[in-house]
């Protein structure tokens, strides 16, 4: 297990495993509309309607941007989705995890580790 | 006479709603979204609002058959299309739109461009009349008489109508599976209003805190209040021009959530009308909710104490109703909208902005039948406008001129240019927005929504 990046835990659920999806287009939304149960999606924008329609069925969510404040932290929460903010990656390819299995861990009250599972 | 205050009063009134703004915005950050150009459309509509006198003209005729007070007054109910959030935007988007035109006014002064009259007699009347307008709503709305937050509480219903509605509330103290179910349809509905609305949250809110006689819990309301039902868009049938279809529709056209809260370290509520709660996640503080729908009636219909519809309590049999309508709407909404072009997605979100607030006040003033409110669905289709009040034309030149990204120009102080570089990854921003960082001594000697201009 190698960590791969941190930011802020927001979600009162401390841990999740899944399968990492970066999306980067509403296409790739559509593409999980009947394949989203496990995913860990990994978003850019913190509002709620990019992963609104697959956001209840995910494993887990990571955005770049962000806080517990943001719309997506808030509805993550609402759905018990282990959730992490404003994550700073500790490589520059995102893309390149798409596919790879993966683990959030709450570590502290706000603080939230990504793993990359090998 | 609506309209009849002086400069003084005006420019008062200009750095009070300045003030307010900037704080409201500075605790939100800018709107960002894969699906709808939200900067853009939100600019695209402040222009209209002002540039093409959309807004004066409505609500001058609004005016001459119900009063600003009236409108208030009647609007202090749960579920209502009018609250303090529309009643604080009617002024902010009309002040935006107002900025954008100054800013670019000066810049062409400043250009060499002769014959520019930076804010016009007319418009200055006009801007009084918005402004004496919207300074007799929020006042007459809240049960604290404020035009800004200052207490941070949003209440208006009275200590009676409060009371009516004890007996509906039910129990669920430390029942974790209800709280579960609330929580997700909650969320649920939260989605899709948003995905439905452009992204706004015009058609959510939250208000209070209030307290039943024999309880010292805070009560607080969610509603959601546009859930398609039909061919309906703010009050207003739609039929052939609704710019989506939806073949699950809700079982109930607007769902209002009343929860007491135990232990709660802070309620807090902004001009926009969020709730801030310590703990963030209040689930597990909620000791009773009620769950009310309103019935739509037409403002002008006065039966109920509040004349707007009776509500009516629901069961808790809603929750997976709303879940399923919310979850199911939301996935079709979105592979519609996905294959939406740019330019009805943009023309989407300026309705909100440009005819919601525009078209309840109407409807108040039952005149709402005396304007056109398709416009927005027929640009983006190419049909001719059925409307004088708006200029196809003049909306092309917006959209045009905001999908140009935000430049630095020479003479901007420092601080104004770190915060334009910032804000130039941003598409559809009007460069008049960095005047939100500047200084506070700047911000005292020229408010961020521009004193009235003389030549």
């Amino acid at each position: 297990m190698k960590k791969i990046g941190e930011g802020l835990s927001c979600s009162s659920n401390s841990e999740a495993l899944g399968e990492f999806v970066y999306i980067q287009s509403v296409e790739d939304v559509i593409n999980l509309f009947d394949d989203a149960n496990g995913k860990i999606c990994i978003v850019d924008d913190a509002g709620t309607t990019t992963l609104g329609p697959i956001l209840s069925d995910l494993a887990g969510v990571l955005c770049q941007f962000g806080s517990a404040g943001s719309h997506l932290a808030i509805v993550s929460r609402e759905f018990e989705i282990p959730c992490i903010m404003s994550v700073e990656f500790l490589l520059e390819d995102w893309s390149s995890l798409n596919g790879k299995k993966g683990k959030i861990v709450t570590e502290s009250e706000d603080k939230g580790i990504v793993y990359l599972l090998e | 006479m609506l309209g009849d205050i002086s400069d003084e009063e005006v420019n008062e009134l200009i750095v009070m709603f300045s003030n307010s703004v900037l704080g409201n915005f500075l605790t939100r950050g800018v709107v960002e979204s894969k699906i709808f150009p939200v900067n853009h459309y939100i600019h695209v509509a402040c222009y209209i609002l002002y540039d093409q006198s959309y807004q004066y003209n409505i609500l001058k005729e609004v005016a001459s058959k119900i009063s600003p007070e009236d409108i208030a007054k009647r609007s202090k109910s749960l579920g209502s299309r009018s609250n303090h959030l529309g009643f604080y935007s009617l002024c902010m988007l009309y002040l935006h739109g107002r900025a954008e035109i100054i800013h670019d006014n000066l810049i062409k002064k400043k250009a060499g461009e002769t014959n520019i009259v930076v804010e016009p007699e007319t418009k200055k009347k006009e801007t009084k009349f918005i402004l004496d307008f919207w300074k007799r709503l929020s006042p007459n709305y809240l049960n604290e008489g404020e035009l800004t937050l200052e207490t941070k509480k949003i209440t208006c219903l009275s200590n009676d109508y409060i009371e009516n509605l004890k007996e509906n509330m039910i129990s669920i103290e430390d029942n974790k599976d209800v709280i579960k179910q609330l929580k997700q349809t909650i969320a649920h509905l939260t989605i899709y209003s948003f995905l439905s609305q452009a992204e706004c949250r015009m058609s959510i809110s939250e208000q209070g805190p209030y307290y039943f006689e024999d309880n010292t819990e805070p009560l607080v309301f969610k509603e959601f209040l546009d859930l398609h039902t039909g061919d309906d868009m703010f009050g207003i049938n739609m039929s052939g021009n609704m710019p989506y279809k939806i073949t699950k529709i809700a079982p109930v056209p607007n769902v209002i959530f009343g929860m007491t809260l135990k232990d709660m370290n802070k309620i807090e509520f902004n001009d926009f009308g969020t709730l801030f709660a310590d703990p963030t996640d209040l689930s597990s503080n909620i000791t009773s909710i009620g769950i009310w729908t309103k019935e739509l009636t037409h403002p002008k219909d006065l039966r109920y104490p509040d004349n707007l519809g009776e509500l009516k309590p629901l069961s808790l049999n809603i929750l997976s109703e709303l879940s399923d309508f919310a979850k199911s709407a939301t996935k079709e909404l979105y592979i519609d909208i996905s294959k939406w072009n740019f330019t009805k997605k943009l023309m989407f979100g300026s309705n909100l902005y440009v005819n919601r607030i525009a078209s309840t006040c109407a409807r108040y003033a039952g005149i709402e039948d005396n304007f056109n409110w398709t416009w927005p669905f027929d640009y983006a289709s190419g049909k001719p406008f059925k409307t004088d009040l708006v200029d196809k034309e003049k909306i092309k030149f917006y959209i045009d001129k905001l999908g140009k990204k935000v430049k630095t120009t020479q003479d901007e102080k420092e601080a104004e240019k770190l915060q334009i570089a910032s804000l130039e990854k941003y598409e559809g921003i009007h460069p008049f927005l960095t005047r939100m960082f500047r200084s506070k001594r700047a911000q005292k000697i020229d408010p961020f929504y521009y004193y009235l201009q003389d030549e």
